[in-house]
């Protein structure tokens, strides 16, 4: 642990020192991988998956908010929906712009949520998305899974009838149009996991809220645990397309993956846990302490508590307030 | 000289400018009420273009339908039926746009009042100087 702790501050330390060099980098090697990723899955226009302008568009991305970054993301997928067919372009359209003004006005840069959903399905590992944003987001982050899930399943669609979608004269406009909707309404699969997700985003969100000593790791277990339970019953009994093995070995890695998030945004270190009372005039308060791993205020704190002689219990201070720890 | 006091409180006022207060400086400048008013507004306004998209699509998915059965449909019924889902989704989106607000303009305002105390800090020690000369 104590390895882990110090791998933690030293990169803590160099991210510090050259952030200036290393946010542009991060950016770009995000920008890099999600439309790579988007123009293997996708594909279909050419001119945008030569990969001299998947670089120059994540190095643009790389001077630019990260907001951009999906925008451009959201454009990549638009056009290569519209160089397979007029009809996916419009419904792509509508499921952007929809999402654009009714959600992300409010939470802009949880497009990127939105964006990275199908980039996980690629990877099979899209149950890591509710834990990370159980984890890290509010219970709106809700909103931009559901969304994320919802693209995930247009691509797919799109990718198994693209034949279909791409023959000009088989099928008029109309028709095509009603059965990509139909599809994606009509989709249990796909609302299945919708409802999954957000049971299990509540849930990790719930638990990691709450005060008891190792509240995040629970809430990840909890979460993966639910998700393995929830998605097995609509297996099982709605005969849905999922596989069990993927269920299973990408939730575990999934909530693996949880926990490398869980020790970089949060690491608690409860041993060094102080229980504090205080009380005014009106409360009384009963205050837990936890310290986070490596804080040099802790460190501080300990070798100061071990050089003093005072045992002292209870402290009054001048305006009052009695402190007992 | 340098007043390194001054220095120390302007850089942490300039730190929060470019941080967390590019967030929360424009909510500062609205009353309560008048944000979350222009929140509800914006939110009326784009709920309703997101409404008339999905309608727009749908009739254009079922015009030949529309047309075909035009007049065996029931029109009045058919505009209330359509107004009171307009009304259901909007009550729906706007609720969580109240909410969403009064959060948002509290935070905000919790923010801004450390902003606004260290501020005071600043223009004291500048009135001081003044006095002083």
């Amino acid at each position: 642990m104590s390895s882990l702790i110090t791998l933690k501050k030293s990169f803590s330390r160099i991210y510090s020192k050259y952030a200036v060099y290393i946010n542009p980098m991060l950016k770009f090697l995000l920008a890099l991988i999600i439309l790579t990723v988007i123009n293997v899955k996708m594909g279909y226009m050419a001119k945008i998956s030569d990969g001299a302008v998947v670089l120059m568009a994540a190095l643009f991305c790389s001077f630019m908010p990260m907001v951009f970054t999906s925008l451009l993301a959201g454009l990549f997928v638009m056009l290569h929906f519209y160089a397979l067919s007029l009809e996916t372009a419009i419904v792509g359209a509508v499921l952007l712009l929809l999402m654009y003004i009714l959600y992300l006005r409010f939470a802009p840069k949880e497009a990127l949520v939105v964006l990275l959903m199908p980039i996980l399905f690629v990877f099979k590992i899209p149950y890591l998305m509710p834990i990370a944003m159980g984890l890290l987001g509010t219970p709106f982050s809700i909103v931009s899974v559901a969304f994320g899930v919802i693209l995930s399943y247009l691509i797919n669609y799109v990718d198994a009838n693209k034949d279909m979608l791409a023959e000009v004269a088989s099928e008029n406009m109309v028709t095509r149009l009603r059965a990509i909707i139909d599809s994606m309404i009509g989709n249990k699969s796909m609302i299945c996991m919708v409802i999954c997700f957000s049971v299990v985003l509540i849930l990790v969100y719930v638990i990691r809220r709450m005060s008891f000593d190792h509240s995040w790791k629970v809430a990840i277990i909890a979460g993966a645990i639910i998700n393995i339970v929830l998605l097995t019953v609509c297996l099982l009994g709605m005969h849905l397309d999922y596989s069990m093995a993927g269920i299973m070995f990408g939730t575990i890695f999934a909530a693996l993956l949880g926990f490398v998030v869980e020790f970089f945004a949060h690491g608690l270190d409860y041993r060094q846990t102080e229980n504090l009372q205080f009380e005014d005039e009106e409360y009384y308060y009963y205050v837990k302490a936890v310290p986070k791993f490596g804080s040099e205020k802790r460190r501080r704190a300990a070798s100061t508590s071990s050089t003093s002689s005072s045992s002292s219990k209870t402290v009054r201070t001048a305006n009052g307030v009695r402190r007992t720890t | 000289m340098v007043d390194e006091t001054k220095v120390r409180v302007m850089t942490r006022l300039a730190a929060y400018e470019e941080g967390t207060g590019k967030k929360y400086l424009p909510i500062g400048q609205y009353f309560r009420t008048d944000y979350i008013f222009m929140q509800l507004l914006k939110s009326f306004v784009y709920g309703t273009l997101a409404f008339a998209i999905v309608v727009g699509l749908l009739a254009f998915i079922n015009f030949e339908a529309f047309l075909e059965g035009i007049y065996d449909i029931d029109l009045v019924g058919y505009i209330t039926h359509l107004g009171k889902t307009y009304v259901i989704l909007m009550a729906l989106y706007l609720i969580p746009t109240y909410i969403w607000s009064v959060y948002k303009f509290s935070k905000a305002k919790k923010s801004l009042n450390s902003y606004i105390s260290v501020m005071d800090k600043l223009s004291r020690k500048y009135y001081g100087e003044e006095q002083e000369r």
